[in-house]
């Protein structure tokens, strides 16, 4: 049980950086977080709308189909979308 | 009449001009990141009295949103250092406030020793009739005559009076409203000001009046004459040499421009060192304050908030979503690290330690507020059903959440914490399992989140996925305590 607790607990703290912790440090974390937005360690071109978007699809396909409707309807009529 | 200033009002208006600045600055990157002014606590989307944004969320939206999308991104030639950098802004106004207490009480102590208070304190009610007569002059294109024997006209010993003896001092103590810790340890306190969010905008509406002062200020310098008023400003005498109180004075203005523009620079191209060189003098301060105030909040449930913001989306993982979808029946706690007994705790034994039920005021590192009542274990009970070594003195908490998928913005990586362990053995340090009386919503942490009353909101981590009891926090991460820490250069310490 302590081994497997233990073994849990290490693939948690080395798997906040991906495996690369104390290591990436100073001017490497300046370099990458002046990078556009990544998606988990791959860089993308996500914004915070298609993050939402990604959030609102975890909570439910059928619920983001609709807002994707409704923002798509706001675009049409040149309302923002936040 | 002394036609001089002493030396030392020379010395600390000149470390005024220069320590205000960088407090205003540094101020509006607070403000920046909850651009909004409300006169009550719960903050309720759409009921603020002041909106320096375009951006509109209601508690109706159809759209999900964060307190995040909240922030708003401002330019660095007003704040400090600009573009969303909220840690650091508060780093500098945390460093920045320090030595202005220092140059204020350094002030006030020479004003009452020396006397000088003669010149700036009111001791007849006579002084508002004349400070009427005094903008009437002004307005009149006339100079109001001085005071008997003083070196200022009524309007001006008036204001000076207010701005040093009221409106500073109201500065210091609303931004102390804002504390979390000392408003987990004496609710009341915030409440003198109408509570946090209150206290929160006087401290605006000083920072206006502060505005407004230096503005007229200013204008009265160039209506005075520059030359003549530099010399009493800059070099103590009417009678000095103006060329040279000239000289001085604008090369005293061009140094604090040059300051603010190369600290502006500073800061945004090595965020990491200006965390550090500012953490040198911010932390102590912020961990003073932490450790002296232990949480002592027993709130109404009637003050329980009608919508309570998040900071932050919800885990986006299969692993996670299929734990929703089996009403976390197979989430297991590992607790572990420099413990004896480690073990994995489902909710139903977390449960059995015995819940404890708390309404308290959660305080966003972005200024917002909001009640809600907390329902958990505490985690000095969980603590002592794995025995801590004798060297354990951190706990670490690891998250569901992967914020490169949740956040974006050139942030990557597992959100994690840290607090040290006497912070974590505080009574009122849960593991929340219900909130308002029902089970904690995704939004909010489930299946677990953590309550540290006395802190900042980003050291409650949500959707906690492991515990780990440590010897510091240096190994974890990027080793700064936590994942905004790495990320966003907020302090470890949040007590302020």
């Amino acid at each position: 049980m302590a081994h497997n607790v233990q073994a849990e607990l290490d693939a948690l703290r080395e798997g906040i950086y991906g495996g690369r912790g104390p290591g990436i440090d100073g001017e490497e974390l300046e370099r990458r977080t002046t990078l556009r937005p990544c998606v988990g360690n791959r860089p993308t071109a996500a914004t915070r709308e298609e993050l939402r978007l990604r959030t609102m699809r975890a909570r439910g396909e059928a619920e983001a189909a609709a807002l994707e409707e409704v923002w798509a309807a706001q675009q049409r009529l040149g309302g923002g979308t936040g | 009449m002394p036609d001089f200033f002493p030396w030392w009002v020379v010395v600390t208006h000149f470390l005024n001009v220069f320590v205000m600045l960088l407090l205003a600055r540094s101020g509006l990157e607070v403000l920046s990141a909850f651009p909004k002014l409300h006169w009550d606590d719960d903050c309720t989307p759409g009921r603020e009295w002041l909106r320096l944004t375009r951006r509109r969320f209601s508690a109706e939206d159809p759209r999900p949103w964060s307190s995040l999308d909240e922030e708003e991104a401002w330019p660095s030639t007003v704040a400090l250092p600009g573009r969303k950098n909220l840690g650091l802004g508060r780093h500098w106004h945390f460093m920045s406030i320090q030595f202005w207490i220092v140059t204020g009480a350094a002030y006030i102590a020479l004003v009452i020793a020396t006397g000088y208070w003669h010149y700036l304190v009111p001791t007849s009610w006579s002084i508002f009739p004349e400070a009427v007569r005094s903008v009437g002059s002004y307005l009149s294109f006339h100079y109001p005559p001085l005071l008997p024997g003083q070196p200022f006209n009524a309007v001006q010993k008036l204001s000076y009076f207010a701005v040093v003896f009221l409106l500073g001092p109201l500065q210091i103590a609303t931004g102390a409203a804002m504390s979390p810790a000392i408003l987990a340890r004496f609710p009341w306190y915030a409440r003198i000001f109408g509570g946090k969010q209150a206290a929160r905008s006087i401290h605006f509406l000083g920072l206006c009046a502060f505005a407004a002062f230096v503005f007229v200020h200013t204008v009265m310098v160039i209506i005075h004459g520059v030359p003549k008023e530099f010399a009493a400003i800059v070099l103590g005498s009417y009678g000095a040499s103006h060329p040279l109180a000239l000289a001085v004075g604008l090369t005293g203005i061009f140094l604090i421009l040059v300051f603010h523009v190369v600290v502006t620079w500073f800061s945004l191209r090595y965020r990491r060192r200006t965390q550090r060189m500012l953490g040198w003098m911010v932390n102590p301060f912020e961990r003073v304050v932490s450790r002296a105030f232990t949480s002592r909040q027993q709130r109404r449930p009637a003050a329980v908030s009608p919508y309570h913001r998040v900071n932050g989306y919800p885990p986006t993982s299969a692993e996670y979503d299929a734990l929703v979808a089996g009403g976390f029946r197979d989430f297991r706690l590992p607790v572990g690290g420099l413990v004896t007994a480690p073990g994995r705790f489902s909710l139903a034994e977390l449960r059995d330690l015995g819940l404890q039920s708390q309404v308290t005021m959660h305080n966003c590192i972005q200024g917002w507020t909001a009640t809600a009542e907390w329902t958990g274990v505490p985690l000095g009970a969980l603590l002592d059903q794995v025995q801590p070594m004798s060297d354990a003195d951190t706990v670490a908490l690891y998250a569901f959440d992967d914020k490169g998928e949740t956040e974006g913005e050139g942030r990557w990586g597992f959100f994690y914490s840290t607090i040290p362990l006497w912070l974590a053995r505080n009574p009122q340090t849960l593991l929340v399992l219900e909130m308002n009386g029902g089970p904690l919503p995704v939004q909010h942490g489930a299946p677990v989140r953590l309550r540290v009353e006395s802190q900042l909101g980003f050291k409650m981590t949500k959707w906690v996925r492991g515990i780990e009891l440590t010897h510091g926090y240096a190994h974890i991460g990027m080793g700064q305590g936590g994942w905004r820490e790495d990320q966003q250069f907020y302090a470890n310490a949040a007590g302020i």
